[in-house]
C-alpha cells in the first residue's frame, strides 16, 4: 500500500513537471481576449487580407444549335453585383474576381438562369447543363 | 449582274428550305439535350438497344395511356417538308398495336412553359410489324402551319392498345424541317431576336454601351454602388495607436470592358472619410501590373501643392509601374466642421469630403486582372518619399527605401516583406465594405470585437469581422 502511494505521488510530480515544462516552452501564449492590438500574437505569414481571389469554372452547353452570347452576372447573396463577364453559352469559361474572403456563395445570373453557387476555398462551379432529377424515369433508368 | 443576283436568291432559298432541326441523341446525355430545349417524358438516352450511332432515346415500358411517354422538340419555325424519325420496340409483341402520335404545340404566352393547346391536326402512326425491326416514320408538316413564321413544338407520344406489356420504344435520328427558335438561356422560351447596333457581338439588351463597339459592360470593385475602405496608421515607421483612422479613404472602381472582356477604361472614385492625424497626408495608387505607357490619360485628380510630378498622360514621373495620385493634400478635398481631427471625435460634427472621380483610359485594352491589381498608399506629411502601404505591398520607385527596416518597421525587401512590424502588425488595412472605423484613440481590437480572433487565426475565423453582426462591435468605440 505504501509503495502504491509513493508511485501515485511520483506520477503526480511527473504530471505537474510536464505541465510546468509546457508552460515554460510557450512563454507567450495566445491571449484569446486581448484588450489591445499589442497583445495579439499574429502568425508571421498572415497577410491581413480581407479579400481573396475567387475562381468559378463555367461548363458550357455542348451541341448548341444557335449562338447565345450574354453578360454573366455574379452577385453576393445580398444582391450586390460583384462581377460581370461576357460569356458564350456553348463554351467553357473561367470567372476570376476579387471578393470578400468571407464569401461562401454567390448567385450567378445569365439571361433567365439564376443559380446559387457554393464557394469553397475560393472556388466554385457552374454549369449550363441543367440538373436532371430523372424522376420521370423507370427506377432502372435513373 | 442579273445572273449573280439570281444565284444568290436560289442559294438563299436552298438554305432556308434545306434547314432542319435534328437530334440523333449522340450527346449521350439527356441533360445536354434538355439544355438545348428538347423535352423528355419517361425517355432516357441509352446506348443499349440503340438504333443508329452510339445512343438512342428509349422509353420506359409503354402502356395504353397516351401522354405517359413522350418527346418534344424545341420551339421551331416549321417549314414545308417531312418530319422523320427512326423507331422500333425493344421486342416484338405479336400483332398488338403500338402507336406514336405526332402533334404540334403552338406558343401561348399565358400557358405553362408557353405551351398552348395542341393543334387538332395530328398524325397517329401504328408501328409496323414486327415491332422490333427499325422503321423510318415520315409525316409532312401540316400545310396550315408550314412557313407561317410562328414557333411550334413537335411532340411524339407513345402508347399501345393493351396496357403495360414490358415493351419500350426506341427513337433515333429525329429530323424536323424548320428553324431552331428556342432560347436555352431564357427557360427555352421562343427566341426573341435582339439587335446589336454596334456589332460587337453583345446584343443591345445586354450591352450597356449599345452604340459603342469598344465598350460593352461595367464591372466593379468591391461591388456596384458600394465602397471599400483603406484605413491607415500614419506614425510609420513607428507603431501607432491602432485606431486606423489617421487617414480613411473609401474606394470604388468601375471597370468598363469590351466584348472581349478587356478593360478599356477605369473610373475610380475616392472619398475621404476620416483624418485623425496631426500631419497633412496624401493618397496614391500604384498599379503593379501596369506600366505608365499602358495608360493614355488620367483625369480628375486634385493636386494643389506642386510636389507631384506628372507625365503628359497623368501618371507620376519616375515610376516603373503606373502610379496615380488622387490627391496630394487631404485638406484640399475635405470640408471640416470640427476641430483638429476630421470625423474621428464624436460630437465634433461630421465633415464632408469631395468625391474625387478619376477617369483612366488605356493605350490598349488591359486584362481585368492587371487593371484591378492595386496597391493603394498614403504619402505621409506630403513628403513624397514617405509612403505607407498595405502589408507586403512594395513601395513605389519614389519612396525612400532607406526608411524600411527602421523604427518598428520590419520590412525585408529581399523576401518581399513590407510594412510589417516584427510582430507582423500592419500600418494599413483594406476592408471590402464601407468600414465603420474606431473613434479617436480607440484600439480596433476593442471596437471590432472579432478582429483579434480573425487576426490571431490568420484569417481562419471571423472573416467578416467588420460586419455589423451581433456581438461584433462595441458601438461606444466606433465613430458613427
Amino acid at each position: 500500500m505504501k509503495k502504491v502511494a509513493l508511485a501515485i505521488l511520483a506520477l503526480s510530480f511527473t504530471v505537474l513537471s510536464c505541465k510546468k515544462d509546457n508552460k515554460d516552452n510557450n512563454p507567450n501564449p495566445v491571449n484569446n481576449n486581448p484588450t489591445s492590438f499589442n497583445e495579439m500574437k499574429v502568425a508571421d505569414g498572415f497577410d491581413w487580407s480581407t479579400t481573396r481571389n475567387v475562381t468559378v469554372d463555367v461548363e458550357g452547353l455542348s451541341a448548341m444549335t444557335i449562338e447565345v452570347t450574354k453578360v454573366m452576372k455574379v452577385l453576393d447573396v445580398e444582391g450586390n453585383l460583384l462581377f460581370k463577364q461576357v460569356i458564350d453559352m456553348d463554351k467553357d469559361a473561367t470567372l476570376e474576381f476579387e471578393a470578400p474572403a468571407s464569401l461562401e456563395e454567390v448567385v450567378i445570373e445569365y439571361g433567365a438562369i439564376s443559380e446559387t453557387v457554393e464557394i469553397l476555398n475560393g472556388r466554385g462551379d457552374f454549369s449550363f447543363v441543367p440538373v436532371d432529377d430523372r424522376s420521370d424515369l423507370d427506377p432502372e433508368d435513373r | 449582274m442579273k445572273k449573280i443576283a439570281l444565284i444568290a436568291l436560289l442559294t438563299s432559298g436552298f438554305l432556308l428550305n434545306g434547314q432542319t432541326v435534328s437530334n440523333d441523341f449522340e450527346s449521350g446525355n439527356r441533360s445536354i439535350d434538355q439544355g438545348n430545349c428538347w423535352g423528355f417524358g419517361g425517355f432516357s438516352v441509352k446506348t443499349n438497344q440503340k438504333i443508329n450511332g452510339s445512343y438512342s432515346a428509349r422509353s420506359g415500358s409503354i402502356n395504353n395511356t397516351n401522354g405517359s411517354f413522350w418527346l418534344h422538340s424545341p420551339w421551331i419555325k416549321l417549314t414545308a417538308g417531312n418530319i422523320t424519325f427512326d423507331t422500333r420496340l425493344t421486342s416484338d409483341d405479336g400483332s398488338r398495336n403500338y402507336y406514336v402520335e405526332i402533334s404540334f404545340i403552338p406558343y401561348d404566352a399565358n400557358a405553362s412553359f408557353g405551351q398552348g393547346t395542341a393543334l387538332s391536326t395530328k398524325y397517329t402512326h401504328t408501328y409496323t410489324l414486327p415491332h422490333s425491326t427499325p422503321e423510318t416514320v415520315s409525316y409532312p408538316v401540316p400545310a396550315s402551319i408550314a412557313d407561317d413564321g410562328n414557333p411550334y413544338k413537335v411532340r411524339l407520344s407513345f402508347y399501345n392498345q393493351s396496357g403495360n406489356r414490358n415493351r419500350r420504344a426506341v427513337v433515333d435520328d429525329w429530323s424536323i424541317p424548320g428553324t431552331y427558335s428556342a432560347d436555352p438561356s431564357n427557360n427555352c422560351l421562343p427566341l426573341v431576336s435582339v439587335a446589336d447596333a454596334d456589332s460587337d457581338g453583345v446584343p443591345d439588351d445586354e450591352d450597356e454601351y449599345p452604340n459603342d463597339p469598344d465598350k460593352a459592360y461595367n464591372s466593379y470593385f468591391p461591388a456596384s454602388g458600394t465602397y471599400g475602405t483603406i484605413a491607415f496608421e500614419d506614425l510609420w515607421p513607428s507603431k501607432g495607436d491602432y485606431d486606423f483612422n489617421d487617414l480613411v479613404v473609401d474606394y470604388n472602381a468601375n471597370y468598363v470592358l469590351n466584348a472581349s472582356n478587356e478593360v478599356v477604361e477605369m473610373n475610380t472614385t475616392v472619398y475621404v472619410r476620416a483624418v485623425g492625424a496631426g500631419v497633412i497626408n496624401a493618397f496614391g495608387i500604384q498599379y503593379p501590373s501596369l506600366s505608365p505607357s499602358d495608360i493614355s490619360s488620367v483625369t480628375g485628380y486634385v493636386h494643389t501643392d506642386g510636389y507631384i510630378n506628372l507625365s503628359a498622360n497623368g501618371t507620376e514621373v519616375g515610376q516603373t509601374n503606373a502610379v496615380i495620385i488622387p490627391f496630394d493634400n487631404v485638406e484640399s478635398v475635405i470640408n471640416r466642421v470640427g476641430g483638429a481631427f476630421y470625423n474621428t471625435v464624436a460630437g465634433e460634427g461630421v465633415g464632408q469630403s469631395d468625391s474625387i472621380k478619376m477617369k483612366i483610359t488605356f493605350s490598349s485594352p488591359q486584362s481585368l486582372a492587371d487593371a484591378s491589381d492595386i496597391d493603394p498608399f498614403m504619402i505621409k506629411g506630403r513628403d513624397r518619399t514617405m509612403e505607407v502601404h498595405l502589408p507586403d505591398k512594395a513601395p513605389t520607385d519614389l519612396a525612400n527605401v532607406n526608411i524600411l527596416g527602421t523604427g518598428d518597421d520590419d520590412s525585408n525587401p529581399g523576401s518581399n516583406r513590407y510594412y510589417k512590424t516584427v510582430e507582423n502588425y500592419p500600418w494599413a488595412i483594406l476592408v471590402p465594405r464601407q468600414f465603420v472605423y474606431p473613434a479617436e484613440k480607440n484600439d480596433i481590437v476593442t471596437a471590432h470585437t472579432k478582429f483579434a480572433a480573425w487576426a490571431q487565426s490568420s484569417g481562419g475565423s471571423f472573416t467578416n469581422w467588420y460586419e455589423d453582426e451581433s456581438g461584433y462591435r462595441d458601438p461606444s468605440k466606433l465613430f458613427q
